[in-house]
C-alpha cells in the first residue's frame, strides 16, 4: 500500500518507455527528477515493441506509464495502438498513460487516447507535477501576475558624501528657484485636472475650462481646440479600431509566456511602443507581453513636445509616436494586463507636468522626467523645463509614481560625467520633493565612448563603469536604457538582436533593476517597427539570460579606471554648477553639456516662464 | 480574402541573392518584392559577401493608421474568397 | 439504451462522416441521443495533417459528453451541465443538453473503464453514439453494435482491405459461449505475445481434459497458431476455446493471420467462441487518404471510388457502402434495427 513519505509526497510507481533512442534523454531527465523525489521509476530500453512495453509495464503494476516518441502521421497510429493494447490488457485499470515528445500537445494526446500529453516545451517539472497529482497548466508557460516595484528596498541615501552634498545644494537651489515661477505648462496641467473632474459632472464648466486651455495652447493643437481641424497626419480612431482593441484586451488577461521565454518572468525587461496607431500599439503590447516583456513604454510623437497643449479624444497618427491624449492612453490601458508595468514619458517637452497628470489619470505606473536632457538635447528652453520639471516631479510624488531620469544627451555627444551630474542633480531634486526617481544611464557606443576609446576593445567596460560609479554614489535603482545598445546595432536583425540581448544581459548582470530593450528594427529608419522585430529581441534577450544565468560577465581592469574617471568628472561638473549658484544659468552656459559636446539649449517655450503672483 | 491581410504589419523576406554588388542586390530584391505582390516594399538590410548579398526585404501590408482588414471574410485554405 | 460504436481501421477512414450521418438519421427519427467519443473529433483541421475535417453537428435536445471547455465553446448552447467525474487530457468531462443545433468538438473518455462510467449517465431510452479515434477499438467492447470505417487511408490495396474486413467479420461473428462450471479452465494473461503460445498450450494440457478453455486477455493470431501447434490437437477435439470479446483478438498482430487460424481450427476440430460480443452492422469504405507531399505536409488524395468499393463489395459478405458515393441510404438501413 502506498504511504506518504516524510517530504509529504506519496511515492508512485512510474514506467518510462522511450520508443526510440533519442527520447531516452528526455525520459532520463524525468527519471532523475522523479527518483530525487522518492518515486519508483522503471526506465525500459528503447528497442521494445509496443506489445512488449505493455507486457513489461503490466508486470510492474505502475501508477503511470510515460511513453516518448517524436510524432508523425505513421507514429501516431502506433501510439494509438499502444493505448488500445494498454486498455485491453487492463493496464489502465490503475495506470495513467502519458505521451511526450516532439509535436505532442494535449489535443493530440486526447485524440490518441492518452490521459495527458507533454510537448517539447514542457519542463520536466510538469511531468513530475502530473505524477504527484498537482495542478499545472500544461497548455503553455506561466506569467507572473504581481507587479514589480522597481524602487523597493532603495534608501536614496548618498554613499558618496562629497557628491551628495554638492547635489543637494544644487537641487535645493533649483527647487527654490522654480517654486517662485510658473508657466503655461503648469497652468494647463492644473486645468486638465479640473477639466477631467468637470467633463461629466458639469459640461458648461468643462467647456469654459476648455476655452481657457485653448488660450494656453499653440500651433496645430491650439487650432484643433478652436476650429476642430485635425493636426497633420492624424485622424480620429474609428469604432472598428476601438473594437479591435477591446476584443484584444478581453483575452489579454489569459496571456501566458512561452516556456522558452519564462526566464524573462523574473527580469524587468521593458520595450517601447508607439507606432502612431493605438490599435497597432495594442497588438505590439499584447505580443510583447506574450513574449515576456514585464513593462512597456509609451512613445509619443516629437511634435507633442514642441506644441503647447495636448489633444483630447482618440487619434491615429501616420508617423512614429502615438499621440498623447487621455482617450488614447485609456484605450491602450485596456491591454495592460496585471503584472505589467506601464510607463508614460513626460520628460522633454512643453507638456511635461500635464503628461504626468494624464499618466496618473490613465493608470500608468511610471513616468520619465529629466530637465537636463530635455533642455540640452530635446529642444526645450532650460528655464521653462526647469519650472515644468519641478512641477512634474511634485505631481509624480503626489501620485506616488516613480520616474526614471534619462540621460540620452550622451547620444548627442555629451560626456557621461556631465550627463550623470545632470541626472544626479535632477534625481536629488526628485528625492527632496518626496519622489522616487530611477537612474537611467545610457548603455551605448556613445560618441564619447568612440572618441575616448572606452568602447574600442569591448562594450562591457564603459557600461559596467557607469553602473559601478552610479551605485557607489547613491543607493537608488538603476534602469539602463532607453533602449540599451544605441549605436551598436545595425540593420541586420541577427546582429541587432545579439547586441540588444547582450546589453540587456550586461545591465542585469551588473546590478540594474530593469532594462529597456529595442526591437531588431532599431537601426532601420525606412518604416515603422514590425511585430516580428519585437519578438526577435525578446527571444534573443531570453536566450542571453538563459546563457549567462548567474554566471556573470567579467569586465577588464579598464572598467574600474573608467569608473574613477567618471567620478572625477562628475565631481568637477557638480563643483562648477554649485559654484555658479544658478542651475538654470549653468544649463544655458554649458556646464552640463555645451555646443562643443553637441548640446544646445532648446528654444521651445522660451520666454514663457513668469514669476508667481 | 488573401492571407496577406492577416499579417499584422509587414512581411519580411530574407534570402541570399546572387549578384555583383550591393546596388544590384537591392534592385533585384525590390523586384522580387514586386513579383510577390508587395507594393510598399523596402530593403531593411543588405550586405555583400562572396557571390551575392544577404538581404532582408520588407513589404508593409499595413502601416500604422492604415485601414486594417485583419478580420475580413474568412480566409480559405487556398487564399481565395470564402 | 443501445450503444453504437463508430470505429476505424486507421485515422482518416471516415468515422466522423459516418457518425454525422447517423446523428442526422436518429435526429430525424426523434430518437433521444447521447453522444461522446474516445478521442478528439469535430475540429476544423486535422491536428496531424492540417487538412480540413468534417464537422460534428448535433441536433437540439442531444446530450453530449465532452471536455468542459468544448461544451462551453460550442454554438449548440449546452444547458444543464453536469460533471461526470472523469478527466481526459483536455480537462474534466461534463455532459449537457443542446438547446440549439450546433457544432461541437468531441473529446471524451479514453479508457474502457472511464467510458463505462460516462455511459452510466446516458438515459435508459437513449441511443448512445460513440465516436472512435484512429484505429482504436478497445473501448468499443462496451458497444452493442459497431460500424467499422475503413478505406484507402488504411491501405490503397482493395484486396487487402477486403481480406481484413473478412477477418474482422469472421471474428466479430464468433458465437457467444457463456459456459461456466467445473469443466471450464480459466487462463488469464492480459497480453499473449508471440512466443507465448507454447506456454498457453502447456497450461491447457496440464489441466487434463477441460471442455472449455476461457482465455482472458489480448490474443495475437501468431500465439494462437503456436498454441495449436503445441497442443496435441487430436487429444483436444471437442474443446471450446472462449475469449473475452472479439475485440481482444483484433488488437495485436496481423489481422490476415486469422485466416490461417480459422482454417487450422476447423482441421483440429476445435470450436471457438466469445463470452460477450458486439454486432458488426456494416462497413463504410472511404477512398480518401492524406498523402505526404513534403516533410510534415499533406495533401488530400483519393483512389478511384467506384472501383475501390465494388472490388471490396465483391470480395466480402458483410454489407459495405461509401456514403459520399452512394448516399446514406445503406447506413440508414443498418441503423433501422436500432430504432425500436
Amino acid at each position: 500500500m502506498a504511504h506518504t513519505r516524510s517530504n509529504g509526497i506519496e511515492p508512485r510507481k512510474v514506467v518510462l518507455a522511450p520508443l526510440d533512442p533519442v527520447h531516452d534523454v528526455g525520459l532520463k531527465l524525468i527519471r532523475r527528477k522523479l527518483v530525487e523525489r522518492g518515486h519508483h521509476v522503471t526506465l525500459l530500453p528503447p528497442d521494445l515493441s509496443i506489445e512488449e512495453i505493455v507486457a513489461r509495464a503490466k508486470a510492474a503494476d505502475p501508477d503511470f506509464v510515460m511513453i516518448s516518441r517524436a510524432l508523425s502521421y505513421g507514429i501516431s497510429e502506433l501510439l494509438a495502438k499502444f493505448v488500445d493494447l494498454a486498455d485491453a490488457a487492463g493496464l489502465r485499470e490503475k495506470a495513467k498513460l502519458v505521451a511526450g515528445g516532439l509535436s505532442m500537445k494535449p489535443v493530440i494526446a486526447q485524440e490518441l487516447g492518452f490521459d495527458a500529453g507533454f510537448g517539447p516545451d514542457t519542463p520536466v517539472e510538469a511531468a513530475v507535477a502530473y505524477v504527484e497529482g498537482r495542478e499545472l497548466d500544461l497548455l503553455g508557460g506561466s506569467r507572473r501576475q504581481e507587479k514589480p516595484d522597481l524602487t523597493a528596498g532603495f534608501t536614496y541615501k548618498f554613499l558618496d558624501s562629497e557628491i551628495g552634498s554638492l547635489c543637494t545644494a544644487i537641487a535645493q537651489q533649483l527647487i527654490d528657484w522654480a517654486n517662485k515661477r510658473t508657466s503655461p505648462g503648469i497652468q494647463r496641467a492644473q486645468l486638465r485636472v479640473e477639466m477631467e473632474s468637470q467633463r461629466q459632472a458639469c459640461p458648461e464648466a468643462y467647456s469654459r475650462l476648455r476655452q481657457e486651455y485653448a488660450a494656453l495652447s499653440s500651433g496645430e493643437v491650439k487650432e484643433w481646440y478652436l476650429t476642430g481641424k485635425h493636426v497633420s497626419h492624424t485622424r480620429p480612431i474609428t469604432q472598428k479600431e476601438a473594437d479591435y482593441i477591446r476584443s484584444l484586451a478581453k483575452n489579454a488577461g489569459n496571456l501566458v509566456v512561452p516556456r522558452s521565454q519564462e526566464v524573462l518572468n523574473d527580469r524587468n525587461v521593458f520595450v517601447q511602443y508607439g507606432t502612431g496607431c493605438p490599435v497597432m500599439d495594442a497588438y505590439h503590447i499584447n505580443l510583447s507581453i506574450a513574449w515576456g516583456a514585464r513593462g512597456v513604454v509609451h512613445f509619443d510623437p516629437s511634435w507633442g513636445a514642441r506644441n503647447e497643449g495636448l489633444l483630447e479624444e482618440a487619434w491615429s497618427h501616420e508617423h512614429d509616436g502615438t499621440v498623447l491624449t487621455l482617450d488614447n492612453l485609456r484605450l491602450i490601458k485596456q491591454g495592460i494586463v496585471p503584472g505589467i508595468l506601464w510607463q508614460v514619458r513626460a520628460h522633454r517637452g512643453l507638456n511635461t507636468p500635464e503628461t504626468v497628470v494624464l499618466a496618473h489619470l490613465s493608470g500608468a505606473d511610471l513616468t520619465k522626467i529629466n530637465i537636463v536632457y530635455g533642455s540640452l538635447a530635446a529642444g526645450t528652453d532650460p528655464e521653462r523645463l526647469t519650472v515644468d520639471g519641478v512641477e512634474a516631479m511634485k505631481l509624480a510624488a503626489k501620485y506616488n509614481m516613480p520616474y526614471d531620469v534619462v540621460t540620452n544627451e550622451e547620444l548627442a555627444g555629451v560626456p557621461a560625467a556631465k550627463a550623470f551630474a545632470g541626472m544626479l542633480i535632477v534625481a536629488t531634486a526628485g528625492v527632496l520633493l518626496g519622489g522616487r526617481p530611477i537612474l537611467q544611464p545610457l548603455f551605448a557606443n556613445s560618441p564619447e565612448g568612440m572618441i575616448t576609446g572606452y568602447t574600442e576593445h569591448n562594450f562591457i567596460d564603459f557600461n559596467v563603469a557607469k553602473m559601478k560609479v552610479l551605485s557607489s554614489i547613491i543607493d537608488a535603482p538603476i534602469w539602463p536604457g532607453a533602449p540599451v545598445g544605441f549605436l551598436t546595432q545595425t540593420q541586420d536583425r541577427c546582429q541587432s538582436s545579439v547586441m540588444t540581448a547582450l546589453h540587456a544581459a550586461l545591465a542585469l548582470n551588473s546590478g540594474a533593476t530593469a532594462v529597456t530593450i529595442a526591437s531588431s528594427d532599431e537601426a532601420y529608419a525606412g518604416g515603422p517597427i514590425t511585430a516580428p522585430a519585437r519578438v526577435d529581441t525578446l527571444k534573443a534577450t531570453a536566450a542571453a539570460f538563459r546563457f549567462f544565468g548567474e554566471g556573470g560577465i567579467r569586465p577588464t581592469q579598464e572598467a574600474d579606471k573608467i569608473a574613477e574617471q567618471l567620478r572625477q568628472g562628475i565631481v568637477e561638473v557638480l563643483k562648477q554648477v554649485a559654484a555658479r549658484g544658478d542651475f538654470v544659468a549653468s544649463l544655458y552656459e554649458g556646464d552640463l553639456g555645451n555646443k562643443e559636446d553637441g548640446a544646445y539649449p532648446g528654444r521651445s517655450g522660451k520666454g514663457t516662464v513668469t514669476l508667481k503672483q | 480574402m488573401s492571407v496577406k491581410h492577416r499579417i499584422l504589419d509587414g512581411c519580411d523576406v530574407e534570402t541570399f541573392i546572387l549578384c555583383n554588388d550591393v546596388e544590384e542586390g537591392k534592385t533585384l530584391g525590390l523586384r522580387l518584392m514586386a513579383e510577390l505582390g508587395f507594393d510598399d516594399a523596402d530593403v531593411v538590410s543588405c550586405e555583400m559577401g562572396g557571390p551575392g548579398v544577404r538581404i532582408r526585404l520588407r513589404g508593409y501590408v499595413y502601416r500604422p493608421s492604415a485601414d486594417y482588414q485583419w478580420y475580413g471574410p474568412e480566409v480559405e485554405q487556398d487564399g481565395t474568397h470564402a | 439504451m443501445r450503444v453504437i460504436g463508430f470505429a476505424g481501421t486507421a485515422k482518416n477512414t471516415g468515422k466522423t462522416t459516418t457518425l454525422v450521418e447517423a446523428i442526422k438519421y436518429f435526429a430525424e427519427n426523434q430518437k433521444k441521443l447521447f453522444i461522446t467519443g474516445i478521442g478528439y473529433d469535430g475540429e476544423d483541421f486535422d491536428n496531424l495533417t492540417g487538412l480540413p475535417k468534417p464537422r460534428v453537428l448535433v441536433p437540439e435536445g442531444a446530450i453530449v459528453a465532452t471536455a468542459l471547455p468544448l461544451l462551453e465553446s460550442s454554438d449548440a448552447n449546452f444547458t444543464n451541465l453536469k460533471d461526470t467525474g472523469i478527466r481526459c487530457a483536455l480537462g474534466r468531462i461534463f455532459y449537457g443538453t443542446a438547446t440549439a443545433s450546433g457544432r461541437v468538438v468531441l473529446a471524451g473518455p479514453a479508457s474502457t473503464r472511464d467510458l463505462s462510467t460516462v455511459l452510466g449517465f446516458a438515459p435508459e431510452d437513449s441511443v448512445v453514439l460513440l465516436d472512435g479515434a484512429f484505429s482504436r477499438i478497445s473501448p468499443m467492447v462496451v458497444a452493442d453494435a459497431l460500424i467499422l470505417a475503413t478505406g484507402a487511408a488504411r491501405s490503397r490495396d482493395s484486396h487487402r482491405i477486403a481480406r481484413e474486413i473478412n477477418a474482422i467479420h469472421r471474428i466479430m461473428d464468433l458465437p457467444v459461449d457463456q459456459t461456466s462450471g467445473d469443466r471450464v479452465l480459466n487462463i488469464s494473461g492480459g497480453l499473449f505475445l508471440p512466443g507465448q503460445g507454447q506456454e498457453l498450450a502447456w497450461r491447457i494440457k496440464s489441466d487434463g481434459k477441460p471442455r472449455t478453455v476461457h482465455v482472458s486477455g489480448i490474443v495475437n493470431p501468431q500465439v494462437f497458431l503456436e498454441a495449436l501447434q503445441e497442443m496435441s490437437v487430436n487429444g483436444h477435439r471437442g474443446v471450446s476455446m472462449v475469449f473475452d470479446h472479439p475485440i481482444m483478438l483484433v488488437l495485436s498482430g496481423d489481422l490476415l493471420r486469422w485466416e490461417e487460424v480459422f482454417s487450422t481450427i476447423a482441421e483440429a476440430g476445435l470450436t471457438v467462441g466469445v463470452r460477450e460480443s458486439t454486432t458488426l452492422l456494416g462497413v463504410t469504405v472511404n477512398p480518401y487518404t492524406p498523402t505526404e507531399s513534403g516533410p510534415g505536409k499533406y495533401i488530400a488524395t483519393y483512389v478511384p471510388p467506384e472501383a475501390f468499393l465494388s472490388d471490396i463489395r465483391t470480395l466480402t459478405k458483410i454489407p459495405c457502402t461509401d456514403i459520399m458515393l452512394e448516399g446514406p441510404g445503406k447506413l440508414h438501413s443498418w441503423l433501422e434495427s436500432l430504432l425500436n
